[in-house]
């Protein structure tokens, strides 16, 4: 069995809650957003990994936190083998350049005033990648070459608001691949884009995958996304993985109440669906996630709740092979 | 009493916008029609000019903004001959719109229940706000929020309430049509089914009719009867949902749509389309699709294709199909 090239363990996020001044002074017990509330996952080299859920489950915190962009509350992350948290000063400095990640806004993510050759040199020069100035413009504009911004030369000197907001994400995305990451984490990269040029840049990472062989952890809250482009999914909701498995198993066969209600939902470009499909529309938003509710967390909002649900919180377990579920009935419903 | 009359008829409608850099046409001799019960969808892109077409329509465009030619009609009433005053008259009590974003717009000093109600108030539909705060009660409950929250403020609601009070206050006077910029676009999945399904619900209970503005194709094909598809400022075809859906015949619909994965289908597919929208200062000449489409011919580098009936109700502007020659782009689609 190969060695995954990240694992996490138990991994934890808990925001203290600010209060004010006399709230701190009287109050009882300190309050905390759960907002990432002990997940467990692997992602194997070459992998296309996506977390999955809507706002709030915890899945741009946990994309974070795997860069160790912020400090986790609790929990291990492994990256290569190596205890990520555990790095010093020089191994972090190695991590980063092994470990990238991408951002949802393209407009806020690239500083209006550098060209695009100087934002995707900025990494080569903060890390001093390259050793010369004809180097540093080889390497910009096989970045270029790799996100399709060609002819390169046309690119290289304009700016941010000469950019229409697809090119604007591919220069993100050449100025985290000219490092030549082995890992990225993308955070809604096309959720800002228009509906026709999604597909453009979702295939072109996806062969930049093929091509070099990079690991993605995708992040999304829209499951149409997540079907075309995944290997595997992680179902969260209120801090935790509820179900994790092959992208056409957990969409085909979906064992949590919480996915199948989802999925149930997921808008369909077909006219006649909603007479034909099943829709399990639930209830009211995900809770705060400062009250965890006790026992089972999606009990108060799901359709086939039991007793043992409001007592006992469910594991994460394998039902079938790969395929692994946090639920008392997984199946049922 | 069955009015087979339109309810809302836009014919030719064209709005600029003056920029620095020049005029912008927006809307471009665009036409819709709406029917009395009706759901319709008007969908496109970035730019393509459907919620400019909807601030027309109540001529609440920006100052920089002015509709140069066309007409409005709504239950036959040119708009656009009304003065300012008579058209107060019809917003919020004829016709009312949920502005895309607005539920952020929400004034975070001001009472939820308070701003819902206030076109109730402006109307002078209510002698009082205590009168006003009662109709807020009864306007919560059917857009599904306790109506003892009226005296909560924006920031104790989450996003999915807040777009519902955006929607009770459109429908506070009664409108009979109501048009939804987005409804459901910064919504997650399970509240977007909640606010679609609200509307369904409403549009049957109040007889109301509806103008469904969105990206999202799939989103129309839940919730319309009809849809608009609009590209550069211009309507490039319309018909039944049925009919696009089934049997696109404008590129741009059957590129757009094939843009929307269905995740029942067990296809795992990435389609886009090449390019991007043009820029409305300069459109390309003859057809605006032509440099995007993967069937362009000389003539549409050339003409600009007019919007004509090719069948019952469906009317599609392309140089490809004519009067009664439909083309049916699948059968031409080579590379699939």
């Amino acid at each position: 069995m190969p060695q995954p090239l990240l694992s996490v363990r138990n991994l934890k996020k808990w925001f203290p809650v600010r209060t004010g001044f006399f709230a701190t002074l009287f109050a009882k017990e300190r309050e905390y957003v759960h907002a990432v509330d002990g997940i467990s996952f692997d992602i194997m080299r070459k992998e296309i990994f996506c977390l999955a859920g809507e706002s709030g489950c915890g899945k741009t915190t946990t994309g974070k936190l795997v860069l160790r962009l912020i400090e986790p509350t609790d929990g291990t992350i492994i990256f290569d083998g190596k205890n990520v948290l555990e790095m010093d000063k020089n191994e972090l400095k190695q991590f980063r350049r092994r470990a990238q990640m991408i951002f949802q806004d393209p407009y806020e993510s690239l500083d209006s005033r550098m060209t695009v050759y100087e934002t995707i040199a900025e990494p080569l020069e903060v890390h001093k990648l390259a050793s010369s100035r004809e180097e540093k413009l080889e390497k910009v504009i096989k970045a270029l070459e790799l996100v399709k911004l060609v002819p390169p030369e046309e690119f290289l000197f304009r700016y941010p608001h000469e950019l229409s907001g697809g090119q604007r994400q591919r220069v993100a995305i050449a100025a985290s691949m000219v490092m030549e990451p082995e890992f990225v984490v993308a955070d809604e990269p096309v959720s800002m884009l228009d509906a026709s040029v999604r597909g453009g840049i979702l295939t072109d990472i996806m062969e930049i995958r093929r091509r070099t062989g990079i690991t993605l952890m995708y992040i999304t809250h829209d499951l149409s996304i997540a079907y075309v482009i995944a290997d595997r999914i992680a179902v969260m909701y209120l801090g935790r993985i509820v179900e994790m498995g092959d992208v056409k198993q957990v969409f085909k066969n979906p064992l949590h109440p919480y996915t199948k209600a989802l999925l149930s939902v997921v808008p369909l470009p077909q006219p006649k669906a909603k007479l034909q499909r099943k829709r399990i529309i639930l209830r009211g938003e995900p809770p705060n996630p400062i009250k965890i509710p006790q026992g089972c967390r999606f009990h108060p909002r799901c359709y086939i709740a039991k007793e043992i649900c409001r007592r006992i919180d469910p594991e994460l377990v394998e039902v079938e092979r790969g395929h692994y579920v946090a639920c008392h009935f997984s199946g049922e419903g | 009493m069955a009015n087979k009359e339109p309810l809302l008829e836009v014919r030719n409608l064209t709005t600029e916008y003056i920029t620095d850099q020049g005029v912008i046409r927006a809307v471009d001799g665009a036409c819709l029609t709406v029917n009395r019960g009706e759901a319709v969808g008007v969908a496109g892109e970035s730019g393509c000019g459907k919620s400019t077409l909807a601030l027309s329509i109540l001529r609440v465009l920006p100052s920089n903004g002015r509709i140069v030619g066309g007409e409005i009609l709504f239950e036959r009433r040119n708009l656009l001959d009304l003065s300012e005053e008579e058209m107060q008259r019809v917003r919020w009590k004829e016709i009312s719109i949920v502005l895309q974003g607005a539920m952020n717009a929400l004034n975070p000093v001001k009472r939820v229940g308070e701003q819902v109600v206030e076109p109730l108030l402006i109307h002078g539909m209510v002698d009082s706000l205590e009168e006003a705060l009662e109709r807020g009660k009864e306007l919560f409950s059917m857009v599904g929020i306790d109506p003892s929250r009226l005296k909560d403020y924006p920031h104790e609601f989450s996003g999915g309430m807040k777009q519902r009070a955006m929607i009770a206050m459109a429908l506070a006077c009664n409108p009979k049509l109501v048009i939804a910029d987005e409804p459901t676009t910064a919504l997650d999945v399970m509240v977007q089914a909640q606010i679609l399904d609200l509307l369904e619900e409403l549009q049957k209970k109040l007889a109301l009719s509806l103008i469904l503005i969105t990206h999202n194709l799939s989103v129309i094909a839940e919730a319309c009867d009809r849809v608009y598809i609009m590209y550069a400022g211009k309507i490039v075809e319309f018909g039944s949902v049925e009919d696009i859906f089934e049997k696109p015949l404008h590129p741009y619909t059957e590129g757009l749509l094939g843009c929307f994965p269905n995740i029942a289908s067990g296809e795992r597919r990435l389609h886009y389309i090449p390019g991007v929208p043009p820029a409305l200062l300069s459109p390309p000449g003859g057809c605006r699709f032509h440099p995007r489409c993967p069937y362009a011919k000389e003539i549409c580098k050339r003409v600009e294709p007019p919007l004509i009936e090719v069948e019952r109700g469906r009317f599609v502007a392309c140089h490809l199909q004519g009067e009664g020659r439909v083309y049916s782009l699948a059968s031409a689609a080579s590379k699939r």
